[in-house]
């Protein structure tokens, strides 16, 4: 065949990396691994997945993707629809503004960016909750969520790299 | 392949910036839309809901194989680590559940004889499927778990989701293959429950921590601690009696339960149908009924 057409292919295969990856990351974090207590604070691996496709290749993940993979994933936790988009793009509308810098900076500065960034969009995601729901949620499991998500965002982050060197620089 | 995006990666131009803005705009303002659609209970949310994760958990049953083999051979080596001292353990507590069985066995001639003396209609037998859960990390704002079983398989909505233990939650959305199962922690959660001996009447609520409290519990009510909790039946939700939990704190704001159900050892739910559903096609018809099918 046309080999432009394998290289067509090729091309648009590898830019639906990030989305493809973020996607099927996001769907084997929901299966029970039967480890007491992670249920509630297993790290939002969809998070740190969108921080960083959204600071090194905006372009592979557009905020439409983002939006997608948020609605997926309030579709499958069965968490009340919109809350989870709604979120991440605020999250991502605070990146964007300080994305020149942080796409330049150091990787400890970076893991406190995404500190304080995952902070406050677990914040806000409890705030909502806490508005749209009848009582008054429990914020440990939020607080906690937050701690783990950042705790494994260098594992992640590592894994990413990795990927945009072989899959995605050729 | 070097034809990359690049360049878009860049807003260098005003309009880009405009419309990266304007697409922000949307999608948040059509984000407000869902929430706004999910909140008023709009069925077309639970039909797209059921269908993604229909086409989903089929994916999610082969991914979880690997994890219940291994969970399950850990499992295996410490049976056998701990075989001796559980061994022991199970011989203490098969003397104590032999004098309860003698109760039991009492207690249950003394309630037929009773129940023949009122003419009182004989208890339905639940119609149960068991299922496997096969998602359960919905993360820190939400309780619920996907099972493998659906309407397919005789689920419907509204059926009691049971552990050998006691009650774990209520099917909230069934598709083919598939169901949601909202367990009593979720903050949506409302369980009309008795407590204690006394059947005082309350309603247990959820707030996604483990423990569940206790709300508009009637006035003249005396609760202690380590009373137990079961569902009351009333609003049709329920079939009355299933074992909830006990009662484990107790404040002058709140009271907590503690329920039977182990939330760490989540595998297998049984689902029971009670028939309840027709009482909620009673007090709710039209659309309300529409969504139970």
């Amino acid at each position: 065949m046309n080999p432009t057409f394998w290289q067509r292919i090729d091309g648009l295969a590898r830019s639906a990396c990030p989305f493809t990856i973020t996607l099927l990351l996001t769907i084997f974090f929901l299966i029970p691994l039967h480890i007491p207590n992670l249920s509630a604070v297993v790290p939002s691996v969809l998070l740190i997945s969108v921080f960083y496709w959204t600071l090194y290749r905006p372009d592979l993940m557009p905020i439409w993707a983002v939006f997608g993979l948020a609605f997926i994933h309030d579709l499958l936790t069965g968490i009340l629809l919109g809350v989870g988009p709604f979120i991440l793009l605020l999250f991502c509308l605070a990146l964007n503004g300080q994305r020149k810098f942080l796409a330049r900076t150091s990787f400890s500065v970076l893991w406190v960016s995404f500190f304080i960034l995952s902070s406050l969009a677990f914040t806000f995601k409890w705030i909502l909750i806490y508005l749209l729901e009848p009582g008054i949620p429990d914020f440990r499991p939020a607080l906690f969520q937050n701690l783990t998500t950042v705790a494994v965002y260098p594992a992640f982050s590592w894994i990413f790299a990795l990927i945009q060197r072989s899959l995605l620089k050729s | 392949m070097n034809k990359r995006v690049g360049a878009i990666s860049h807003m260098t131009t005003p309009v880009q910036a405009w419309l990266q803005g304007s697409a922000y705009a949307l999608l948040l303002v059509f984000a407000v839309a869902l929430i706004i659609l999910a909140k008023t209970d709009n069925i077309a949310v639970e039909r797209v809901r059921t269908a993604v994760v229909d086409s989903v958990a089929p994916l999610m049953e082969v991914a979880n194989r690997p994890v219940v083999v291994i969970s399950d051979t850990i499992e295996t080596a410490q049976n056998y680590v701990a075989l001796k001292s559980e061994n022991e353990e199970l011989r203490r507590q098969n003397e104590n559940l032999r004098r309860w069985q003698i109760t039991a066995a009492k207690l249950q001639g003394e309630n037929a004889s009773l129940r023949g003396m009122l003419n009182l209609s004989s208890e339905i037998n639940p119609n149960v499927t068991t299922a496997r859960i096969v998602a359960d990390q919905g993360g820190a704002f939400v309780r619920s778990v996907i099972v493998n079983a659906g309407n397919l398989e005789g689920i419907t909505k509204g059926q009691a989701a049971m552990t050998g233990l006691g009650l774990a939650g209520r099917v909230a959305e069934v598709g083919r293959h598939s169901a949601r199962v909202v367990l009593l922690t979720d903050i949506s959660s409302r369980v009309p429950v008795f407590v204690g001996s006394n059947r005082s009447r309350a309603i247990m609520v959820g707030d996604n921590s483990p423990s569940p409290s206790l709300l508009y519990l009637d006035q003249d009510a005396i609760v202690k601690l380590g009373d137990t909790v079961y569902t009351s039946g009333q609003g049709g939700g329920f079939a009355p009696g299933l074992p909830v939990g006990i009662v484990h704190s107790l404040s002058e704001t709140s009271i907590k339960i503690r329920p039977y159900t182990d939330w760490d050892d989540l595998e297998f739910l049984r689902l029971e149908d009670y028939a309840v559903k027709q009482n909620l096609d009673v007090l709710y018809p039209g659309s309300e009924a529409e969504g139970l099918q």
